[in-house]
C-alpha cells in the first residue's frame, strides 16, 4: 500500500528542511518542518507504507512513541486530501528524500487556514475554520 | 453540435459574442503586457474605459498578429443575451456555487486541458480561454454592476493563463524599485502592501503595483507592471496619505470598497514597467517608532507569497509553486516592520533597492 499525493490540487515544495504544501481545492496551505518533513519527503518519493514504518522505526528506534507517531501523522495527512491510498506506486515528481533531523519530536502538520480574506472579493462564499473555503452554509 | 464537447461552451460563447459585435461599433486595444502583444476586441464603448484604465501604461499601438486576443462584451448594453444554454449555466452556477465552482472559481465542467473557465458570482463576469487559439471571451452582465476590485484588476484570470507558457505569473504583491532593481513586497491583506508601495512615491523609488504584478523567470528574475492601479484601504489610511485624495475615483464608495486611484493618469512618469528583482519584503504594521528591516527566512517568504497567489489566481499550479519557490530560494528576504511615519518605511526600501542594485 502506497500513499498517493493529491495532485494536481495538491502541491508541495521543500525548502530549508521544511515542506509548504498547498491545497488548491481547500483553500488550505500547511508547513512540515523536522521528522515529519523528511516523513513527507519520503511519501513524495514513492516509498511504500510498509517502508515508511520501516524507515521511522529504524530511525527513531529511541522514541517512545513512534509507532503511534507516524500513524498519527500519516492519519492526518489522509484527513486533509493531502494524499489518498493507493495499491500501486506513485508517479513522482523526483523529490528526494530529505535527511532526517538529529533529534526526534513527533511529525506534525500545521494548518493554515488563513485565507479568507481573499474570499471578500466574492462576498457570497462563506467559510468555516475547520472545513477551509467553501461550504454551503448549513 | 462539435464532436468535441469541451469545445462546445466555447463555440456558444464566440456565436454570442459575434452578435455583441455585430450590434455595436467594435471598438479594438493593443497592450503589451509582460512584452507580448494583447488585442483586446470590445463589443461597443461600455467597458472600455472600466476595463483598461488599469493598463492603460502598458498601451501599444502594436499591429500585426497578437499573441493573445480577448473578445469582451456585455448583455446590457449591447441588448444580446446570453444564448440560453450559457444562460442556463450562469444560472446553475448561481443557484450551486458550491458544487459548480471551485474556490477559484473555475467552472469545473468547463476546465480542461485546453479550455480554462470561470465565473465570478459577485461581479457576473464569466471568462473563457482558449490555450490552443490564445483567445479569450469575457462576458459581462451589466457594466454597471462590475465591482471596484475588477476595474482595478481586470481580466487577471487571462493574463496569468496566458502568460504562464512565457514562464510569466502574476503573483499578490506589490513591488517598488528603479530600472536596475526592485523589490516585491508581499503577504495577506491588511500588512501593509499597498500602503507602503504607494508611500514610496515620496522617495526616488517608482511604482510597479500595490496588488498584482507578475515575476518573469525567462531571464532572471524580473518583475513586470500589470495594473497601474493604488488602493487605499479605508478612510484612515487616506488620512495619512491625503495628497492622494484627488486621485481617488471612487471617493463615494460603500464602507467595504477600498478607495482607488490609476496612478497612470496623475503620474506616469513615476511607474516601472519592468526592472530586475533584488529581493522579497514581508511588510508588517508594528509598534516601532522606526522602521526596521531584518533578514528572514525563504520558507516564510514562501508562505507569505505563494498562497495569498495561487488562491486568487485560477492557473497557478504546481509549476508555478515551483516557480516562486526558486525566486525565494534566489532572492534575499526580508521583513519589514513599518512605523507610522510611512515615508521613514519607505526609505528603508529605498536604500534596500540602492544597496542590492549596486552589488
Amino acid at each position: 500500500m502506497f500513499l498517493q499525493i493529491n495532485t494536481p490540487n495538491v502541491v508541495h515544495e521543500a525548502i530549508e528542511g521544511e515542506v509548504v504544501i498547498v491545497n488548491l481545492e481547500k483553500g488550505l496551505y500547511f508547513s512540515i518542518d523536522g521528522v515529519g518533513a523528511a516523513l513527507w519527503t519520503r511519501v513524495a518519493a514513492g516509498h511504500s507504507i510498509d517502508e515508511l514504518r520501516g524507515w521511522f522505526g529504524d530511525t527513531f528506534a529511541a522514541a517512545d512513541n513512534a509507532a503511534a507517531d507516524i500513524e498519527t501523522f500519516l492519519e492526518q495527512l489522509r484527513s486533509n486530501d493531502l494524499v489518498t491510498d493507493s495499491d500501486s506506486a506513485p508517479e513522482t515528481d523526483g523529490t528526494e528524500p530529505s535527511a532526517p533531523p538529529d533529534s526526534y519530536a513527533p511529525p506534525a502538520l500545521e494548518v493554515y487556514s488563513d485565507m479568507e480574506e481573499l474570499l471578500l472579493l466574492d462576498p457570497i462564499h462563506e467559510v468555516s475554520d475547520e472545513a477551509g473555503w467553501p461550504n454551503a452554509p448549513a | 453540435m462539435s464532436m468535441d464537447p469541451d469545445l462546445d461552451a466555447l463555440a456558444l460563447m464566440h456565436r454570442d459574442r459575434r452578435r455583441a459585435e455585430a450590434a455595436t461599433t467594435p471598438i479594438e486595444r493593443n497592450f503589451a503586457i509582460g512584452g507580448h502583444h494583447a488585442r483586446f476586441h470590445f463589443a461597443g464603448p461600455a467597458l472600455v474605459e472600466p476595463l483598461t484604465r488599469a493598463i492603460a501604461q502598458l498601451a501599444t499601438d502594436q499591429r500585426g498578429e497578437p499573441d493573445l486576443t480577448v473578445h469582451v462584451w456585455d448583455s446590457a448594453t449591447t441588448g444580446v443575451p446570453l444564448s440560453p444554454l450559457l444562460r442556463a449555466l450562469v444560472d446553475s452556477l448561481h443557484g450551486n456555487p458550491f458544487t459548480l465552482l471551485t474556490p477559484r472559481h473555475e467552472i469545473a465542467l468547463l476546465t480542461n486541458e485546453r479550455v480554462g473557465a470561470t465565473y465570478e458570482l459577485g461581479s457576473q463576469v464569466l471568462t473563457i480561454y482558449d490555450r490552443v487559439e490564445r483567445e479569450a471571451i469575457y462576458w459581462v452582465n451589466d457594466p454597471d454592476a462590475l465591482p471596484y476590485y475588477e476595474k482595478g484588476a481586470p481580466f487577471r484570470t487571462v493574463l496569468n493563463w496566458w502568460l504562464a507558457p512565457h514562464q510569466i505569473h502574476l503573483i499578490h504583491a506589490a513591488a517598488v524599485g528603479r530600472p536596475d532593481g526592485a523589490v516585491l513586497l508581499t503577504g495577506k491583506g491588511g500588512s501593509g502592501k499597498s500602503t507602503t508601495a504607494l508611500a514610496s512615491l515620496a522617495t526616488s523609488l517608482q511604482y510597479v503595483s500595490d496588488d498584482y504584478c507578475a515575476f518573469s523567470t525567462a531571464s532572471g528574475p524580473e518583475v513586470l507592471s500589470i495594473y497601474n492601479t493604488g488602493k487605499l484601504r479605508d478612510e484612515d489610511d487616506l488620512a495619512r496619505q491625503p495628497h492622494f485624495e484627488p486621485w481617488v475615483v471612487n471617493s463615494d464608495r460603500a464602507g467595504d470598497q477600498k478607495y482607488l486611484m490609476y496612478l497612470a493618469e496623475h503620474a506616469p512618469e513615476r511607474l516601472l514597467l519592468r526592472a530586475p528583482l533584488r529581493a522579497i519584503v514581508l511588510p508588517r504594521v508594528a509598534a516601532v517608532d522606526t522602521p526596521r528591516l531584518e533578514p528572514t527566512s525563504a520558507v516564510a517568504t514562501l508562505k507569505a507569497l505563494a498562497p495569498t497567489s495561487m488562491f486568487q489566481l485560477p492557473g497557478a499550479d504546481g509549476a508555478t509553486f515551483a516557480h516562486m519557490a526558486a525566486l525565494v530560494r534566489q532572492l534575499p528576504c526580508y521583513r519589514l516592520d513599518c512605523s507610522p511615519d510611512l515615508t521613514a518605511t519607505a526609505r528603508v526600501l529605498e536604500d534596500l533597492v540602492a544597496d542590492l542594485s549596486r552589488e
